[in-house]
């Protein structure tokens, strides 16, 4: 096993993979852009070095200065987080290279994996149906049409690099299409450095279920069970939940059969995710696979007990997975919520500022990963992720129950964020009784309504005309900005709490 | 006892609220718009703590940020503009005739006269348009006063010619300052 990794990320995820690390004795160290310096991921860790920058590409995007930091520090093994360089083959080439391990699989299947027109061909090799989808192509290309008119309108045009719904256009009519193709390469190039766009078919109101896989370098590959994520906002996962309300037994071991196949036909290593779309009419169709951990993974710790991050390393390490398919079955059910800043009431604009208050719920079945502390700045350099909540429950009902619970106890005050609108989701007729889609939140405008504000304004009146007598805040607690070291192991300790 | 104005900002911009504070051996009444309110805080620090509200416990938690009141409650972020604490008198700034307006203790509404131009707001003067002489008539611009991060024209609601102008660029007012006096022989329509 390795004695020291370097986490080549920041953020949550940075935070949750030294929480593992740890655990395993080992030694982390972690890298830091110029407003990062003090943030949790960096404190927390054993070592810490500067990239000196600011942008991406200065700092957590440059394989030159990573590598260089490990190499020079003895690092054995690099975890790549999600994101970032996590899916660049050249990164985990460029490590191999440089005799470091690389957590994740090899540069040869993320780079199929990462090619969404190849990775639906060797889906379709091992007879897993596929979303019909034309080649990569130009807006000036002839074979656009023919495509175009087998799949018919509405269809989609996707970056062929491209991810997070990012380079993505949804076209309704054949005018449209030459614009929204050139849009769409516009936004993949500025995104993803590779401006090429293909053509998808649309299916209207999919599911999105994706399954886990776990595979180690001796072929012996297994699916972890499903994670619906239907609950997307412009093509963006914010809420996740498993089990699946819409699989019944046979339709689970059929998804995760193809998944696993898909995994095989790769050879792939490591963790992964295998996504796919469900017809309402129950057909399934490959989308594409991830090669990393992904953002949503702790509601499948949460039902399965497996530390995922654990196995990465110890699959990196050249362990054997000795986990069987038929031990993995779902204890109970776990949902997430992607904590942002942004203000759902004006169109999801980010937010900024400090976290004067930063109170997160605890209980039964809770988990919070977040990178963030009270005293923090919230900027714009990075995503305005603030944290992921997790809320696991022996049943579905339960779990939605602490979520919903959990939400309204989350006390925030330094930036908007979306936690009245994620309790209003989870809060919701139709989320409650497991028959939404990837359309739930246009189909449902009442959920921007701030209905909830608006029962309280008396109150929220009231308490405020007191607040406005005290001027400002004067005693610092645990918990509020005031407190002036925020470096203090109170604020560092981490913030997941197992169920 | 304390009193003042607040208003809504977020998640819904509101109308403005007085409220009326009052703090006595039995406990503190808030009245808003001399409406008492049924709300019991108890305080774990003078951030946060808990109200009762309509027979259940509410978490609530509140900072000053700028000048922006934030309070976070039961999972549902308000923040309020504290507009004016009226415990201040109406009240002339500068007057060319030695005199002044007789101050006036307690609740002050604002009521114009036609001689006296008041300020509904406060904020810092940006510029003045009017100087002794002039002739105004009713939506005529007197200043501009920048307040909330925003420049707000001060426009007369009376016409007349202007008797002596109070206020000059730079200068701080308040709401109910009198920034323009008239002639008496002014009218309002």
């Amino acid at each position: 096993m390795f004695t020291k990794v370097l986490v080549a990320n920041r953020g949550e995820i940075a935070v949750r993979v030294q929480q593992t690390l740890h655990v395993m004795g080992i030694l982390t160290v972690s890298v830091y852009s110029d407003v990062d310096a003090a943030a949790p991921h960096v404190a927390m860790s054993d070592e810490a070095y500067p990239l000196n920058g600011n942008t991406a590409e200065e700092t957590y995007l440059d394989i030159d200065k990573l590598l260089t930091i490990a190499r020079t520090n003895g690092a054995q093994a690099i975890h790549p987080g999600y994101g970032f360089l996590s899916e660049n083959p050249r990164f985990a080439q460029a490590c191999q290279e440089a005799d470091i391990v690389f957590v994740g699989p090899s540069p040869n299947s993320m780079e199929i994996m990462g090619d969404k027109i190849r990775s639906k061909e060797l889906a379709k090799s091992v007879g897993v149906p596929v979303v019909p989808s034309s080649p990569v192509c130009d807006s000036a290309n002839p074979e656009l049409e023919s495509f175009a008119k087998d799949a018919g309108f509405p269809l989609l045009v996707k970056a062929a690099a491209g991810g997070g719904g990012r380079g993505m256009r949804l076209v309704t009519e054949p005018e449209q299409l030459s614009r929204a193709m050139d849009a769409a390469s516009r936004e993949a190039q500025a995104a993803f450095g590779d401006g090429r766009v293909f053509l998808e078919r649309y299916i209207p109101s999919p599911r999105h279920i994706e399954f886990q896989v776990l595979a180690d370098s001796q072929g012996h590959v297994i699916h972890m069970l499903e994670r619906e994520c239907s609950i997307q906002r412009r093509h963006q996962k914010i809420i996740e939940e498993t089990p699946s309300p819409a699989l019944t037994p046979a339709l689970r071991q059929r998804m995760g059969e193809a998944a696993v196949a898909v995994a095989r036909a790769a050879e792939y290593v490591n963790a992964g995710t295998v996504e796919f779309l469900l017809d309402p009419d129950g057909t399934f169709y490959f989308l594409e696979m991830n090669a990393r951990i992904q953002v949503e993974h702790p509601i499948t710790e949460a039902v399965t007990g497996v530390d995922l991050v654990e196995w990465q390393l110890r699959i990196a390490a050249g362990e054997r997975l000795t986990l069987n398919q038929d031990e993995i079955q779902p204890n109970g059910h776990a949902v997430e919520c992607r904590i942002y800043a942004e203000d759902p009431y004006n169109d999801f604009l980010p937010s900024t500022g400090t976290l004067r208050h930063w109170q997160p719920p605890s209980g039964p079945g809770l988990r919070l990963d977040s990178g963030f502390v009270v005293g923090q700045d919230v900027s714009t350099f990075y995503d305005p992720m603030l944290a992921k909540l997790v809320a696991w429950g022996p049943d579905r009902s339960r779990s939605l129950r602490r979520m919903e619970e959990a939400l309204r106890r989350f006390a925030v005050l330094g930036v908007v964020t979306n936690i009245p609108f994620m309790r209003e989701i989870v809060a919701h007729s139709a989320f409650r009784d497991g028959s939404y889609d990837t359309r739930f939140i246009e189909e449902h405008p009442e959920l921007l309504q701030p209905a909830r504000a608006v029962e309280l304004s008396r109150a929220a009146q009231a308490i405020a005309s007191q607040a406005g007598n005290r001027g400002s805040v004067a005693a610092p607690v645990q918990g509020d900005a005031s407190d002036a070291d925020h470096r203090s192991p109170w604020h560092l300790a981490g913030h997941w709490r197992l169920p | 006892m304390s009193r003042g104005r607040m208003r809504e900002q977020y998640p819904t911009a509101g109308q403005a609220f007085a409220y009326r504070v009052e703090e006595s051996s039995s406990g503190v009444t808030v009245y808003l718009d001399d409406e008492a309110v049924e709300l019991d805080i108890a305080r774990n620090s003078p951030a946060d703590g808990w109200c009762r509200w309509q027979g259940r416990t509410l978490p609530f938690a509140t900072a000053w940020i700028g000048d922006e009141l934030h309070l976070w409650l039961d999972g549902v972020l308000f923040i309020f503009q504290r507009l004016e604490e009226q415990q201040r008198d109406r009240r002339a700034l500068r007057s060319t005739d030695g005199g002044s307006v007789a101050p006036t203790a307690g609740h002050v509404p604002i009521v114009e006269d036609a001689r006296h131009i008041i300020s509904r707001l406060s904020g810092s003067v940006l510029l003045v348009s009017v100087q002794p002489g002039d002739s105004v008539s009713v939506g005529d611009e007197i200043c501009v006063v920048e307040a909330m991060k925003m420049e707000h024209s001060i426009r007369s609601s009376v016409a007349g010619v202007v008797k002596a102008v109070n206020v000059t660029p730079g200068q701080q007012v308040s709401t109910g300052d009198i920034l323009v006096e008239l002639e008496d022989d002014s009218a309002s329509t």
